[in-house]
C-alpha cells in the first residue's frame, strides 16, 4: 500500500514532464523555413527574417513574416540574381522573437554568429528593434525595419561611420507620416474642433502621440485631453469615460490594431464621440470587426501604409494594378487579413531593393558597397512608385488614409512626398 | 457627478471577475493552505473554450455553462492527480502551481491560439441602458448580475448548509473535522472543483466584456491574490470586498489621476492595507494544517 501511494505521484510527475515536453517540442514542429530557398541552380544567400511569430505583437511580425515569405518566393522562383556573374538567391533564416527583446536579441545574435548573415529583415516593433539594430551595425549587417522610433536612432547616424550606417527603415518618418495623415483626416472632417488622443504608454504611443499632438496644433484642432494608458490594458472603459468629460468631437486613438478595435467598441458603447481616427486599421479589418458599419459615428483610418483588399471587399479599389496583384497573392497564398496584415508592404519593396543593390554592387560580402547602392535607389513597388531613402536611411513613401460612414468606406492613396 | 457614478459602474464589472478569482484562489488557501497561482489559468481556459464554443456557433449562454462546467472538472481531476499529494506540504502545492500555470498557458497557445493574440468575440447582449448623461451597456449588467448571483449562491452555501458548516470546520482545524466524521478529502476534492468552476465563469464573463490572450492569467492572479489577501486569506466576504475596493480604484485612479499608473495605484492600496491589517480588512483563516 504504500509502495503504490510513493509510486502515484512520480507517475504523475512523469505524465506532466512528458505533456510539457509535447508542447515544447510541438512549439518546433513548425520548419524555421517555410519559404523557398532557391531551386538548386543558384547558390543560397542567407538571409536572416527575424519577426514576432507569437506574443503580443505577432499581429504585427506574422504579416512581416508573410511579407517577407512572398518576396523572397518571388525572388527565387525567377531564378534568383545575378551578382557579378553568378546566380544567387535567398535563403531565409527565420526565428520567432517571441514580441520578447531579449529573445530577440539571441535571435540576432545567432543568425550573425552561427550562420554567418550579412542581411536581416525585422523585428517589428520598437524595443526589440532599437537593441537589436545595435548588434547588426557593430557586425556591419544591413537590417532592415520599419519601428516608428528609428527616426531618432537613425538622425545623423546613417552616414558612412556612424553609428546606424547600416540600418534602414522602412517605414516613412513619424513626423511626415502624421502630417500627411491628419491633414487628410482634415480634409475628410472638416468642421472637427476638439479632438482627444488615447495611446499606450510606450515608446512607440509616446513618439506617434507626440508628433500627432503637434500636427493637430497646425490643423487648428484643440486637444482636450491625452491618455496613456499602460500597456496590456484590456478595459479602456475608465479612461474613456475620463475623455467624455472634454465633449471631444473626434477621438485619436493608437497604435496596436487590434487594441484599437476594442477601444473604438468601448467608446462606441459609452457614446464618447461622434468621429474617430484610428491608426494603421484598414478597412478589412474595420468591416470585420462591424460588418454592418457603425450608426452615429464616422471613422477615419490609416492604413500602416497600404490598405489590404481582400477579394469580395466592396470599397474603392487601388489606384495601381502592382497593389492590386500584392493583395491578390496574399489572399492566394492562404494568408489571414487581420487588423496588422498591411504592414507586410513594409517589407515586401525592400527585399526586392536588397536584390538590386546587391546585384549592383556586384559583391554579397561588402555591406558598404551594398549600402551606397540602396541609398541611391529609386524603386517602383507596391508602397510607392518612387520608393527611396530619405539621407538618414528613412523611406520616403505615401499612406492610404480611408474615411468609413456605415459601412461606405472610401479611401485615399497616399504618395510620397514631393519635398 | 454622472461621471463619478460611470466610473463606479466601470469599476464594479471589472470587480465581478476579479471576485470570481479571488473567491476560489482565498477558499483552496483556506481549506489547504495551498497558494494556487495557476489559478488564473483556469480563467483563461474558460475565456478561450468560451471563444471556440462561439466560434463553433454554440450560443454564449450554453458556452458559459460547459465552460465553467469544464473547468470546473478541471480544476477537480488537476486536485485528484496534483494537489492531492501536497496536502501534507503546501509549498509543494505552491511549486506545483506555478509549473501549472506555464503548462496551461502554453496549452492554451497550442490548442487554440498559436500566435498567442487576444481574441475576443460580439458581445452576447447588446443595447444599454442610459440615464440622461449615464451610459451602462447591458453586457456589463449582466456581468454584475451574474456574478452577483453567482458569490450570494456561494455565500448561501458557505454560511447556511450543513456542507458550508462542514467546510468552516475543515478550516478551522481539519484533523478535528476529520475526527468528527466530515470527509475532509471530498471536501477539498470539491473545493478545488468549485474554485476552478468560478474562474472559468469568470473567464466566460471576462470574454464578454473584453479581449482575453493566453497571458491574461498572470494579471487576473495577482489581483486575485491582492484582493485575498486584502479581505483575509480564506474570507469570502473579505475577498469581495477587497475585490469592490480594487475594481473602483482601478476605475478612479484611471479617471482622475496620471492613467500610466493606473496599475500600481491598487497595489499601493493593498500594501497600505496590509501594514495597518496584516491580517486583511476580515480575518482569514492561517490555511489548514495536516498532521
Amino acid at each position: 500500500m504504500k509502495g503504490r501511494r510513493a509510486g502515484r505521484p512520480v507517475l504523475l510527475m512523469a505524465a506532466a514532464a512528458s505533456v510539457i515536453l509535447t508542447i515544447g517540442c510541438g512549439a518546433q514542429d513548425e520548419p524555421a523555413q517555410q519559404a523557398s530557398s532557391g531551386n538548386g541552380k543558384c547558390a543560397p544567400l542567407k538571409i536572416g527574417s527575424l519577426w514576432e511569430e507569437t506574443g503580443q505583437f505577432a499581429v504585427y511580425g506574422i504579416a512581416f513574416r508573410n511579407g517577407a515569405r512572398m518576396a523572397i518566393d518571388k525572388i527565387n522562383a525567377e531564378g534568383g540574381f545575378d551578382v557579378a556573374g553568378k546566380k544567387y538567391c535567398f535563403e531565409p533564416i527565420e526565428l520567432d522573437t517571441r514580441s520578447d527583446v531579449a529573445t530577440a536579441v539571441a535571435a540576432t545574435r545567432q543568425v550573425i554568429r552561427d550562420e554567418g548573415v550579412k542581411f536581416v529583415l525585422g523585428p517589428a516593433v520598437d524595443t526589440e528593434t532599437i537593441k537589436t539594430q545595435e548588434i547588426t551595425n557593430a557586425s556591419t549587417v544591413i537590417m532592415f525595419a520599419a519601428s516608428t522610433i528609428l527616426d531618432s536612432a537613425l538622425e545623423g547616424q546613417a552616414r558612412a561611420g556612424g553609428k546606424a550606417h547600416y540600418l534602414f527603415k522602412t517605414s516613412s518618418a513619424a513626423d511626415t507620416r502624421e502630417g500627411s495623415i491628419t491633414a487628410q483626416t482634415k480634409a475628410f472632417l472638416p468642421d472637427t474642433d476638439k479632438v482627444a488622443l488615447v495611446a499606450t504608454d510606450d515608446s512607440a504611443g509616446q513618439v506617434i502621440g507626440d508628433s500627432q499632438v503637434k500636427w493637430f496644433e497646425e490643423q487648428g484642432w484643440s486637444l482636450t485631453e491625452r491618455i496613456n494608458y499602460p500597456p496590456g490594458t484590456t478595459d479602456w472603459s475608465s479612461y474613456l469615460t475620463r475623455l467624455k468629460r472634454g465633449s471631444p468631437d473626434q477621438v485619436w486613438v493608437n497604435y496596436i490594431p487590434n487594441e484599437q478595435i476594442s477601444i473604438l467598441k468601448q467608446a462606441l458603447s459609452l457614446k464618447l464621440a461622434g468621429e474617430y481616427s484610428l491608426f494603421s486599421v484598414d478597412p478589412a479589418s474595420y468591416l470585420d470587426a462591424f460588418p454592418e458599419g457603425i450608426e452615429g459615428a464616422t471613422v477615419v483610418m490609416s492604413c500602416n501604409p497600404k490598405c489590404p483588399y481582400p477579394p469580395g471587399l466592396d470599397i474603392k479599389p487601388p489606384t495601381r494594378q502592382v497593389v492590386a496583384d500584392f493583395w491578390k497573392e496574399w489572399s492566394e497564398r492562404g494568408y489571414e487579413f487581420t487588423p496588422g496584415t498591411s504592414t507586410a508592404t513594409l517589407i515586401y519593396d525592400y527585399v526586392f531593393m536588397l536584390r538590386d543593390a546587391i546585384s549592383a554592387a556586384g559583391t554579397v560580402e561588402d555591406t558598404d558597397a551594398i549600402v551606397a547602392e540602396l541609398e541611391g535607389m529609386r524603386y517602383e513597388g507596391v508602397l510607392d512608385e518612387e520608393l527611396h531613402f530619405d539621407e538618414n536611411h528613412v523611406a520616403v513613401h505615401g499612406w492610404d488614409v480611408c474615411l468609413a460612414k456605415g459601412k461606405d468606406v472610401e479611401c485615399v492613396p497616399g504618395k510620397a512626398p514631393t519635398s | 457627478m454622472v461621471d463619478v457614478l460611470q466610473q463606479v459602474v466601470n469599476g464594479v464589472a471589472i470587480a465581478s471577475v476579479i471576485a470570481l478569482v479571488a473567491i476560489g484562489i482565498t477558499v483552496i488557501f483556506g481549506l489547504t493552505g495551498i497558494v494556487n497561482f495557476a489559478h488564473g489559468e483556469f480563467l483563461v481556459v474558460g475565456g478561450f473554450l468560451t471563444w471556440w464554443l462561439a466560434l463553433q456557433g454554440v450560443p454564449y449562454a450554453a458556452a458559459v455553462v460547459v465552460c465553467a462546467l469544464a473547468v470546473g472538472a478541471l480544476g477537480v481531476g488537476l486536485e485528484r492527480g496534483l494537489w492531492r499529494f501536497t496536502l501534507k506540504a503546501p509549498i509543494n502545492g505552491f511549486i506545483i502551481s506555478l509549473g501549472l500555470s506555464i503548462v496551461l498557458q502554453h496549452a492554451v497557445i497550442k490548442i487554440w491560439n498559436p500566435s498567442a493574440t487576444p481574441v475576443s468575440i460580439q458581445s452576447p447582449v447588446s443595447g444599454e441602458i442610459r440615464l440622461g448623461d449615464l451610459v451602462i451597456s447591458n453586457v456589463r449588467i449582466m456581468v454584475i448580475v451574474l456574478t452577483a448571483a453567482v458569490l450570494g449562491a456561494t455565500f448561501w452555501a458557505v454560511e447556511r448548509t450543513r456542507h458550508g458548516r462542514a467546510l468552516r470546520a475543515i478550516a478551522e482545524d481539519r484533523d478535528t473535522a476529520a475526527l468528527m466524521g466530515i470527509p475532509v478529502r471530498r471536501y477539498i476534492t470539491a473545493v478545488f472543483g468549485i474554485g476552478s468552476l468560478l474562474a472559468g465563469l469568470g473567464g466566460a464573463l471576462l470574454l464578454a466584456l473584453f479581449p482575453i490572450s493566453p497571458f491574461s492569467g498572470q494579471s487576473f492572479v495577482i489581483k486575485g491574490f491582492a484582493v485575498a489577501l486584502i479581505g483575509g486569506l480564506g474570507n469570502i466576504t473579505g475577498a469581495v470586498i477587497a475585490a469592490l475596493m480594487l475594481g473602483l480604484a482601478e476605475a478612479f485612479s484611471a479617471g482622475y489621476l496620471a492613467p500610466q499608473w493606473t496599475g500600481a495605484y491598487a497595489f499601493i492600496l493593498m500594501i497600505a492595507i496590509l501594514l495597518f491589517r496584516p491580517q486583511g480588512i476580515l480575518r482569514g483563516t492561517e490555511g489548514s494544517r495536516v498532521t
